[in-house]
């Protein structure tokens, strides 16, 4: 069906909104045979990976707990429009919006809308920009823009005037596919990493204008993902060469330097590290996850500088790659799984005690669950999105038996 | 008084054997040994052979791609002089064709050049400064609104060393 959208891409304006239903039929497997292009992502072949198997079908996805685990993944809605795999998903930071981006070259805005009695529908489309995947999306922290990372070698700038989403800039730079992308606390830098091994730093100028601030070699292999400390202009990559990289400007602030490489032997990955997240609350801590089937927690620490130190270090649960997390308000860790599930993690009391699985959807989509993200006001609420084409809205809950049993009295005992 | 000759070792651990032929073993041993050791013998000529043999080797394949390597990096490191001093007169000239960040990164990207360790051809960290050399100049052409990526197939000389 044709849809018409608030927002389009360069120049253009659309229409008006067009309410779509939130539970939309499960999409069938046609995306299987659908030529994806882009490099080959996630093949790498230095993990034993196995044949994705496709996860068998079903209404909706059956919710089951890992020993001593607490409380129940419920979906609340599976967006269903992009045409291909969806790479990436992120909360507008007021919680007003879910931007997803994907392999169909587009970028979604979704929200529930009152006038659909609470559905969740496409609020934009931005499209006409990127001529390949989109592999990242970013809001910058007052959500009035909004990157886009493609595999076309640009970064778009998408600003919102009046509801109208337009096109405002486009960088360039890296050498090929852009990876991942990411703004300052501040909202004046935003970095941008891709598989050109690079991290390039750009500044925001008025009238939507960047300047190139840095260009930073010192990985070995392709940049995963780039993401900055919550309130430090300290940059923080992850890469196919197994490490985490620290970036900090310069004493003088001329120049950018890598000022940590946390690899294997200080407590990091034997493999791909996919992402890199900050904890949202005032701790400071971070989590990474990667191929090597684990998810690592880190104290970030230093009043000159920030320096990471190995926390915790705990199985993802399954025997396929943890392609991403995300920390929540909550307290919790979310980690989307290349075995088609979504996981969710915490830590009873003392977190270097020992993280483990509370909460698990086995088969959450069809295919790899590429990203989760916490939404920032509504604490238990958790977006995934996969390379089924769809992205899905959970609420992560105390089981409603044990909310039941205490309301009466009784009750098992929660770890 | 003498002191007493050192006991070879088979006397040492049978000190009290009274068996004669003891020493007539021993000696139909060294008999044996060179024709036993033979393998090995030869085996270690062919060892120091090839050591040799090697070495000098490897003085000259060394040589060869050091040259090789170290004229690339020095092509590069001329490319980006270059650059910087066409950069640096056009800043000079005309202060205004270039943003205040464009010219403190053009000042900033000589000084690299300037303080590369080009003759100290064992420094470990020459490919790591390379690299930060490469960063600074894809910042300069970022900021001066090009896109150029440094290409030494561009600029095949028709000289060979």
């Amino acid at each position: 069906a044709m849809l018409s959208f608030l927002g389009r891409g360069r120049g253009g304006s659309g229409g008006g909104a067009v309410v779509e239903a939130a539970e939309a039929p499960i999409p069938s497997p046609d995306y299987l045979i659908r030529d994806h292009g882009g490099s080959d992502e996630k093949n790498s072949g230095k993990t034993s990976d196995g044949a994705a198997d496709a996860a068998a079908g079903g209404s909706s996805p059956s919710v089951s707990l890992a020993n001593g685990g607490a409380l129940e993944v419920v979906a609340v809605a599976t967006l269903a429009g992009h045409s291909d795999r969806v790479w990436c998903a992120a909360w507008e930071p007021h919680g007003r919006a879910l931007a997803t981006c994907s392999s169909d070259k587009t970028v979604r805005l979704w929200a529930p809308s009152a006038a659909a009695g609470g559905a969740w529908v496409t609020v934009a489309e931005l499209d006409s920009v990127h001529s390949r995947t989109v592999r990242s999306v970013a809001w910058s922290p007052c959500g009035r823009l909004l990157a886009t990372a493609s595999f076309d070698g640009s970064t778009a700038v998408w600003v919102s005037e009046g509801g109208e989403w337009e096109c405002a800039a486009v960088v360039e730079g890296h050498e090929n596919e852009v990876k991942g992308c990411a703004w300052s606390p501040s909202g004046t830098l935003l970095a941008t990493c891709g598989r050109d091994k690079s991290v390039w730093i750009w500044e925001l100028q008025p009238g939507n204008d960047f300047e190139c601030v840095a260009v930073l070699n010192g990985h070995t292999q392709d940049v995963k993902q780039v993401t900055w400390h919550p309130t430090e202009d300290v940059l923080l990559s992850v890469s196919y060469d197994n490490t985490i990289k620290v970036w900090e400007e310069d004493p003088g602030g001329d120049d950018w330097s890598c000022a940590q490489t946390v690899t294997a032997a200080e407590g990091g990955h034997s493999s791909t590290v996919w992402s890199v997240g900050f904890e949202p609350s005032g701790l400071r801590r971070a989590v990474t996850c990667s191929d090597d089937r684990t998810i690592a927690t880190w104290t970030a620490t230093g009043m000159q500088g920030m320096e990471l130190s190995a926390a915790a270090k705990f199985p993802c649960g399954h025997d396929r790659a943890v392609l991403s997390v995300s920390w929540g308000k909550c307290g919790l860790i979310a980690a989307a799984g290349a075995d088609n599930s979504v996981r969710v993690y915490g830590a009873a009391g003392d977190a270097a005690a020992g993280w483990h699985e509370v909460g698990t959807v086995a088969a959450a989509h069809y295919d790899d669950v590429n990203c989760v993200a916490w939404h920032p006001t509504q604490h238990d609420l958790l977006a995934s999105c996969s390379d089924d084409g769809s992205v899905k809205v959970w609420s992560v809950r105390a089981r409603v038996a044990d909310a039941h049993a205490e309301a009466h009295g009784g009750g098992r005992d929660t770890p | 008084g003498c002191a007493a000759p050192a006991k070879t070792r088979q006397q040492q651990k049978q000190p009290h054997d009274p068996c004669p032929t003891m020493g007539d073993l021993a000696g139909i041993d060294d008999a044996f040994a060179a024709a036993l050791n033979l393998e090995e013998s030869h085996i270690d000529e062919g060892w120091s052979d090839g050591l040799k043999e090697g070495e000098a080797l490897g003085l000259v394949d060394g040589r060869e791609v050091g040259f090789a390597k170290g004229f690339e990096v020095g092509q590069e490191l001329g490319f980006y002089a270059g650059c910087h001093a066409v950069w640096a007169t056009c800043a000079r000239d005309d202060p205004e064709c270039f943003s205040v960040r464009a010219r403190k990164a053009i000042v900033g990207f000589g000084q690299m050049l300037t303080s590369f360790p080009m003759n100290d051809p064992l420094n470990e960290e020459i490919l790591e400064t390379l690299n930060t050399v490469r960063g600074k100049f894809k910042t300069v052409v970022a900021l001066l609104g090009m896109h150029h990526e440094y290409n030494p197939q561009e600029t095949k000389l028709s000289l060979n060393f």
